[in-house]
């Protein structure tokens, strides 16, 4: 029977796996010797080695998992030994257990495994079949691994300028740029990134090229329905989906440009908010309100600060305006993605000039 | 201004004319989650434990660091309650050169857990005036304690004190107990309802505080300011429960919402 990885990520030492059972009876590990009691001379015995954990593929072929590389609230994110372009997101048992949102995962992953002109992408970090665990029950999802650094480094001057020394406006303005075309690619085909957090991003510190990892939490549309997006950053939701009080309530491509501003106006300013500033003590509450910075004329910042808005160019400027003033109440009147992406083709052609050249 | 002004966009040093506050907005306008850690030093941590704790807590500090999402946001206080108590580490950025600068702390003493209580709190409240005057939001702050024994002052009326704020919903209380000696049950007296204490496996240092990085990196990084803390899994640290104990085990239950 076919092995995804196998099919996929041809190695040439790949050992050729015994085709285990869908749902094999396994016994369970037996659990660890309890800690012998405590005493100041003896140390400890260190603790015996667990066995190798293994998931499976949906035709029931092992591959061992890795330690992990990242670990959340919801699951922890494993390597798969021997299969480098692979990772697989394995869900902790306490969120398999909460039924309805497991149910809803599932659905939108059979439509998103089966979107394969995104597997290849380098891109994004895209599910690609799901695994399952010794007892054949659903324990996650295999996905592309995505290299890069976390976007995160961009958002305070103190941290890019020692971990990206050398980074300067035009790789910031190319970044931007990257996230608005990649974002475009996306609502084209009906899939809104539907939580625009800055931690779902990665970057490649050489070329600014953008990757988007948690696809899983990607809004979905086909044919088949409206697969949603089951997490909200309030931080950077739009006005009217923090109204609606539901983290899976139905993105529109409105928000999706609320959401993806606020997260440019970061990047470009090198950490500061929007609608962030002295007296208010939550981001999300002045979201809701329509208290932005812009046109307070930076009164409630250092000018240190503020200074970093001032030097974007009048037509920057003028589409977060219309994204955050303008188009607060007026969904309609924030700027496209594509609007975006011209704009911003243009900044970056104008902030690289070479110095001698004519204006 | 033109476009090319913006190409020196980034500052290729902190300013040097800002008043702190206003530097440290500057340089990281980020939410804070800041964090105080109260760590029993009394002489039944001699030897080993102290050793495995030390090595916990540059675990604690490597993890935070080493990702982008928890360096700009986590502010972490060490406390530690034993022959007195003393703020071992300051509130410090951990951008701040030095920041992973760890003392090493030497176990002596008895459990004076009300003074640090009582520390916690002033410290907290202390953090929490200097972010608002400087204009940066913060997540709710955590108090987490760790204790190999029963303490030994006046500790009644520090741990109502930091009950009441944890039900309130002003801060996030945690306690763990080392060792066989660990009084649960008073820890209990001071912890979010949500998150009774849990006994520490062996000395396994390491894994809670590896486990305690990886919980206040999904909280800060949830982008939810009111929200309640995102608990990571804890089995590479705790001592299951004692089966038939009939206690809900919130432990397996708590998730983030």
């Amino acid at each position: 029977m076919l092995s995804f990885l196998r099919s996929l990520f041809a190695t040439a030492s790949a050992p050729a796996p015994a085709p285990a059972p869908r749902s094999p009876v396994a016994t369970p590990a037996p659990p660890a010797p309890p800690a012998p009691p405590l005493s100041r001379r003896t140390p400890p015995a260190p603790p015996a080695p667990a066995p190798a954990l293994r998931v499976f593929d949906p035709n029931g072929h092992p591959a061992e998992i890795g330690d992990s590389i990242g670990r959340g609230g919801e699951a922890s994110i494993h390597p798969i030994v021997g299969h480098d372009g692979v990772l697989v997101k394995l869900y902790h048992p306490q969120a398999l257990a909460r039924t309805e949102r497991t149910r809803a995962l599932h659905r939108k992953l059979a439509v998103m495994t089966r979107l394969t002109q995104l597997h290849e992408d380098p891109r994004y970090a895209w599910p690609r079949f799901e695994v399952f665990d010794e007892q054949g029950r659903w324990a996650g999802f295999a996905m592309s691994r995505v290299e890069g650094r976390p976007l995160t480094l961009l958002l305070a001057p103190a941290l890019i300028r020692r971990e990206l020394p050398r980074w300067d406006g035009r790789h910031l303005v190319a970044v931007v740029g990257n996230l608005a075309r990649h974002l475009e690619f996306l609502a084209e085909q009906d899939i809104i990134v539907g939580d625009i957090n800055p931690g779902n991003f990665l970057l490649d510190p050489k070329t600014g090229k953008v990757g988007l990892i948690d696809c899983d939490s990607f809004q979905v549309k086909t044919a088949g329905g409206l697969f949603p997006c089951p997490v909200v950053t309030p931080t950077h939701a739009a006005p009217e989906l923090l109204a609606l009080g539901r983290p899976d309530a139905p993105r529109t491509v409105e928000m999706l440009r609320f959401s993806a501003a606020i997260l440019f106006y970061q990047i470009l300013t090198v950490g500061l908010h929007p609608f962030q500033y002295k007296g208010c003590d939550d981001p999300a509450d002045n979201i809701r309100a329509g208290k932005c910075a812009i046109g307070t004329g930076g009164a409630y910042l250092p000018a240190a600060a503020w200074e970093r808005y001032n030097r974007l160019p009048g037509y920057i400027k003028n589409l977060f305006r219309r994204a955050f003033r303008d188009g607060h109440a007026e969904p309609a009147l924030r700027p496209s993605l594509a609007e975006w992406t011209r704009a911003l083709t243009r900044f970056f052609k104008e902030v690289s000039r070479p110095a001698n050249a004519p204006r | 201004m033109s476009s090319r002004d913006y190409l020196d966009i980034v500052p290729r040093s902190a300013p040097t004319d800002l008043c702190y506050s206003e530097l440290q907005l500057a340089e990281n306008p980020n939410p804070r989650c800041p964090v105080a850690v109260l760590l029993d030093t009394s002489s039944s941590m001699l030897g080993l434990p102290i050793a495995e704790l030390n090595n916990g807590l540059r675990v604690f500090f490597c993890e935070l660091m080493e990702d982008p999402v928890s360096r700009l946001a986590v502010e972490v206080v060490l406390i530690s309650f034993g022959s007195r108590v003393s703020i071992v580490k300051p509130f410090t950025s951990l951008l701040e050169v030095g920041a992973e600068h760890l003392p090493v702390l030497q176990a002596g003493g008895h459990t004076p857990l009300g003074a640090a209580l009582d520390l916690a709190c002033a410290q907290l409240a202390k953090r929490r005036r200097f972010y608002k005057q400087a204009g940066i939001p913060a997540y709710r702050p955590w108090i987490v304690t760790l204790s190999d024994g029963a303490p030994n002052d006046d500790w009644q009326a520090p741990a109502a004190h930091v009950r009441r704020l944890a039900e309130q919903r002003h801060i996030v209380s945690l306690g763990v107990g080392v060792g066989p000696q660990a009084d649960l049950a008073t820890l209990g007296t001071f912890s979010s309802t949500d998150l009774p204490p849990r006994r520490l496996a062996g000395l396994r240092f390491g894994e809670f505080f590896r486990w305690l990085a990886d919980s206040l990196r999904a909280t800060s990084g949830s982008g939810d300011l009111r929200r309640a803390p995102i608990i990571a899994n804890p089995a590479g640290w705790t001592q299951p429960v004692a089966q038939g104990s009939g206690q809900l085990n919130y432990w397996n239950t708590h998730f983030s919402p």
